[in-house]
């Protein structure tokens, strides 16, 4: 019995540990009860707890990583504290505030169920993260994925059913696959466990079709979230239906939720003698990268193509994580932080856009004077996402594909070398679409039947938000090390 | 404390440019463009005396520690922000700021969007200064990379009808070009370093550092034999450097962006792209491509100087052909940077001068030449050379102008092109006789082109000049005014110096002739090329 009494206070224990996402569930509690018992509850409340929620979280990681030493298990190792973790975690409720921040003024309505929907994604990426166990995992996957199809139809016309109930089919199938894949993996490793020593050697030792199977169908959910190709089609659809500004945050803050995810499952899968994962990932990410980089070139609808760029990216993130190297963590932190930034600044435009009629690229036509500040910013990001300097975006790339040289370096094999110019091109490549809407908005003459239709008042509003990310964007281009010194404080081992 | 004179040549333009998007007022734009210029020349004329006296090839330096990206576990990442004035940068710096400050003052035919035109302007004048000064490949790889982006949009937004197309083609060909850079870039700052763990990877222009920091595990080292499709690493390096430079400059196979662009933008963006945004290619050249790798190039030699002579003969064919002004002159531009190939492909200390020499004295003539076009254009927006004959007859001090750009052009003794043409001919006639670095017959074909460009030039003359007056346009006759006080003090200053540069080549050369020797000594050493 004796054994019971420390078990409850080992949890109790734990449960101080994690306090972040304590306050993100109170958070989630709180709006609820809203919709329960106040449903005249003003829309700014609902916005500050929510706010304050992800702030609580943010500052509580930060005051973690400062004292941050070694790897904490919790709950009889069912989550696991880590630095690597931290630092993802941290990332996504940026990015997740940021994406508050940009959608106050377009969500009109029913604003506590998608501040809801919002903080429960946002808790299953912390959870995702910190998670230790199969099951946990599965769950946490889960908590990410069921708010997102609800998001999908958030605005409740034949549009956005269509794309939720797209991505709902997708994903619970993918969903049932993975979980097909653990329980295979359960039967060779004999442990639900992947932070266990076991579960390593017992992979070592079962190098076969079966586990190879296994994996990839494990794999398969975690690429699925992530966006990689051949696991897109459902993106761009969804993307189309959703609100723009649910889009803005679905298209960044799973995806390096479940980058972080990948790194650390596949960090416990591979194995010195065994199959290599990373040949695997290589191929996956040259395929996403040339699968969305052209098909953006085609679209037609700024949104379809900022889903195919953000597949493109996608794929450069898994080239960031390529060897599973912790040590590289801070690269692919970087390049999310820019991604993050970018993506953000070039939706704040096409929140803006949208909001005054313009859907299609060819629609920005000859509006560079109009919104001449929103486009201008969004220009940043997309020449961050691109990788062009002075943005950060340069940086983030230059950094990937150094990365790749030393692995060539290393280990000279033709793969390496040609994932290196396949990114190299694909840059090119991307900034053929991305630099349409700038093209469209400054070199364009306006489409004058079009003109008739928008009102020619003057917009006055400058976009701060843009400002920020801009700056932000260019001073991390001129002192990256601000950043990257930062990163690289942390002991990353997860071990 | 001393003023920081290279990095206030950079931020001077940055400041103007964002001056310029803070205030308003029509008519201060190009007065602030114009300020920047003007202050730029000051302190051009400042370091140039300063240091004229100084023997010494390194004039003027500027080093601090920009930032430091540690990598993975094996290294860090070191970059500097370091700018240097040397034998080569002096003079193309020098001729930069004229030639920029010359198509700020020709900027009359901009009329709309004027404070985005200025500020853009401004924003290229920056990256340019920055590129020919940076000496850490990382900061000049920024500076080269950003010129994209101003240009894009100062041909896309000003140019003229087919404006994107030319836009859109000049953006995709830089940036392949300067994409296959990076590969390099990245493979150099990884073979270059000090210490271990961690080692501190650095690439730094300087040449006498760079043999010190090879490491010996690099894969760009010499002694690496592996390689791919049967060439070794280090030969693609080079390759890739010379098709990303030689994009810039341009060469045979790769020239098509230029015609385009110059056609279609406006006239102080055609005279700062021909003059300057070119000359970056060949700086290029022989600021990285050579230095780094001399056994390639040396190797490569015959292929480099190939490109050039298809260069100097197909651009001069082209020319011949043209039926538009400025089309003749892109060609032109096109045929006379085939000189700089053809003078690195020489390995002489003679062709390299040329090299300089002739970045330096086609800045100004391609300058004049364009300037001309436009002024031509100006009054009746057409610049189709069969429209027109007997221009002399209204324009008397235009065609006097005309025939000096024409002249040095096609290589007049006593203007500069020929000074230029000469070096490079005398390099690649030494290298094709005793040495047999390249064939005898690439000089030869070099001159059929210099013969091809007397033909054009002065078969345009006689079509557009000579006779009697006449148009086949509908304007008036009272159209064709003569040069305005304006247009003659853009022109004055460089048909001045093509004139200087013509009869005094000691002007340049006491400052390039340093740099060679030291340059040579390190990159073809006697006994490389006696092999």
């Amino acid at each position: 019995m004796t054994g019971l009494a420390e078990k409850i206070q080992l949890s109790e224990l734990s449960l101080s540990f994690i306090l972040p996402e304590i306050i993100l569930a109170i958070g989630i509690v709180l709006l609820v009860f809203t919709i329960l018992f106040k449903p005249s509850t003003r829309k700014p409340v609902v916005w500050t707890i929510s706010i304050l929620a992800i702030l609580f979280s943010i500052v509580l990681i930060l005051s973690k990583l400062s004292t941050y030493s070694n790897p904490i298990y919790l709950f009889h190792g069912q989550l696991v504290q880590h630095a690597p973790a931290f630092l993802f975690i941290l990332v996504c409720d940026v990015a997740m505030l940021i994406g508050l921040l940009i959608s106050i003024p377009y969500i009109r309505k029913d604003e506590t169920v998608f501040l809801i929907l919002l903080l429960s994604i946002l808790l299953g990426c912390h959870l995702l993260c910190l998670s230790a166990n199969w099951l946990i995992f599965f769950i946490s996957l889960e908590l990410i994925a069921i708010p997102g199809y609800l998001l999908a139809a958030f605005q409740r016309e034949k549009k956005n059913f269509e794309a939720s109930i797209k991505y709902f089919v997708f994903g619970s199938f993918i969903s049932a696959l993975m979980l097909y894949g653990i329980s295979w993996l359960y039967g060779i490793t004999g442990t639900f466990n992947f932070y266990d020593a076991a579960f390593n050697e017992q992979i070592q030792l079962n190098q076969h079709a079966i586990l190879f199977i296994a994996v990839c169908l494990l794999l398969g959910g975690l690429l699925f979230k992530i966006n990689v190709a051949p696991a897109h089609a459902w993106s761009p659809d969804v993307y189309e239906g959703a609100p723009a500004s649910v889009v803005a945050i679905l298209s960044v803050v799973p995806k390096i939720a479940a980058t972080g995810a990948l790194l650390f499952v596949c960090y416990h899968i591979q194995t010195r003698y065994g199959v290599r994962w990373s040949v695997l990932i290589a191929y996956l990410s040259l395929f996403t990268l040339l699968v969305g980089n052209l098909s953006a070139l085609r679209q037609k609808n700024a949104r379809r193509m900022m889903a195919y760029s953000s597949i493109a990216q996608s794929g450069f993130l898994l080239m960031a994580i390529l060897n599973f190297d912790l040590q590289n963590l801070p690269v692919v932190l970087f390049y999310s932080i820019v991604f993050v930034l970018g993506n953000y600044c070039v939706f704040l435009l096409i929140l803006h856009a949208e909001k005054n009629g313009i859907e299609k690229i060819e629609d920005y036509a000859g509006k560079g004077k109009k919104y001449f500040w929103w486009i201008f910013f969004a220009s940043v990001g997309l020449i961050a996402l691109a990788g062009l300097p002075p943005t950060a975006g340069f940086t983030g790339k230059f950094l990937i594909f150094t990365q790749l040289w030393e692995q060539y370096q290393v280990r000279p094999s033709a793969l390496w070398l040609n994932l290196l110019i396949v990114g190299i091109i694909n840059t090119a490549l991307a900034l053929f679409y991305y630099i349409k809407i700038p093209y469209f908005a400054f070199l364009k003459e306006e489409n004058t039947a079009l003109q008739t239709e928008t009102t020619s008042k003057k917009q006055r509003n400058f976009p701060v938000l843009a400002l920020v990310l801009a700056l932000l964007l260019i001073s991390l281009f001129l002192f990256p090390s601000m950043l990257m010194g930062w990163l690289n404080s942390f002991n990353f081992a997860i071990r | 404390m001393e003023l920081p004179l290279l990095t206030l040549l950079i931020l001077i333009p940055l400041l103007g440019a964002l001056l310029i998007l803070l205030v308003n007022g029509d008519k201060l734009f190009k007065r602030i463009a114009l300020v920047v210029g003007l202050l730029q020349v000051l302190l051009f004329g400042v370091i140039f005396f300063q240091t004229s006296l100084n023997s010494n090839t390194i004039y003027l330096s500027e080093k601090v520690n920009w930032f430091t990206l540690p990598l993975g576990k094996s290294g860090v990442l070191q970059t500097h922000y370091h700018l240097l004035l040397d034998g080569l940068s002096l003079p193309i710096i020098g001729m930069s700021i004229l030639v920029l400050l010359m198509a700020t003052f020709a900027s009359q035919e901009i009329t709309n969007k004027k404070k985005g035109y200025f500020s853009l302007l401004l924003l290229l004048n920056a990256s340019i200064m920055g590129s020919f000064m940076a000496q850490d490949f990382l900061l000049f790889y920024l500076f080269f990379e950003f010129m994209l982006l101003p240009m894009y949009f100062l041909i896309g937004i000003w140019g003229g009808k087919r404006r994107e197309y030319a836009s859109i083609k000049f953006f995709l060909y830089t940036l392949l070009g300067s994409l296959l850079i990076l590969v390099v870039l990245i493979a150099l700052y990884m073979s270059y370093g000090q210490g271990a763990n961690p080692t501190v990877y650095s690439f730094s222009f300087d040449m006498a550092q760079q043999s010190n920091l090879l490491q010996a595990d690099a894969l760009l080292h010499p002694n690496n034999v592996s390689g791919i499709g049967g060439l070794s690493l280090r030969t693609w390096a080079f390759i890739f450097l010379f098709i990303g430079f030689g994009i810039k400059l341009p060469m045979f196979p790769f020239h098509t962006w230029l015609p385009d662009a110059h056609v279609e933008a406006p006239t102080p963006i055609s005279v700062i792209l021909a003059a300057i945004l070119l000359k970056i290619g060949g700086y290029g050249l022989l600021r990285i491509a050579y230095p780094v790798f001399p056994s390639e190039a040396l190797q490569l030699s015959f292929w480099v100087g190939l490109v050039g002579v298809v260069s100097i003969v197909y651009g001069a064919w082209c020319a011949l052909a043209s039926k538009d002004l400025k089309k003749l002159i892109a060609y032109s531009s096109i045929s006379h940077m085939g000189f700089v190939l053809l003078g690195l492909a020489s390995a002489q200390a003679e062709g390299i001068a040329g090299v300089i020499y002739q970045m330096v004295s086609h800045g100004f003539i391609s300058a004049m030449l364009f300037l001309l076009a436009g002024v031509l254009y100006v009054r009746t927006h057409d610049r189709k050379i069969a429209h027109y004959s007997g221009l002399h007859q209204v324009m008397p001090v235009y065609f006097s102008f005309v025939l000096i750009a024409f002249f040095a052009s096609l290589g007049m003794p006593g203007l500069s092109g020929f000074m230029a043409e000469f070096f490079v001919l005398t390099g690649a006639f030494m290298a094709g006789g005793s040495q047999a670095i390249i064939p005898f017959v690439f000089p030869m074909l070099a001159l059929v082109g210099i013969l091809l460009s007397a033909g054009y030039y002065l078969w345009t003359i006689q079509r557009m000049f000579m006779g009697t007056f006449h148009t086949s346009l509908s304007i008036e006759k009272s159209v064709f005014t003569d040069l305005s006080l304006q247009e003659k003090m853009t022109l004055v200053p460089l048909a001045i110096l093509v004139f200087v540069l013509g009869l005094f080549p000691q002007v340049i050369l006491q400052y390039i002739n340093p740099f060679i020797e030291q340059w040579m000594s390190v990159v073809f050493p006697a006994s490389a090329i006696s092999l």
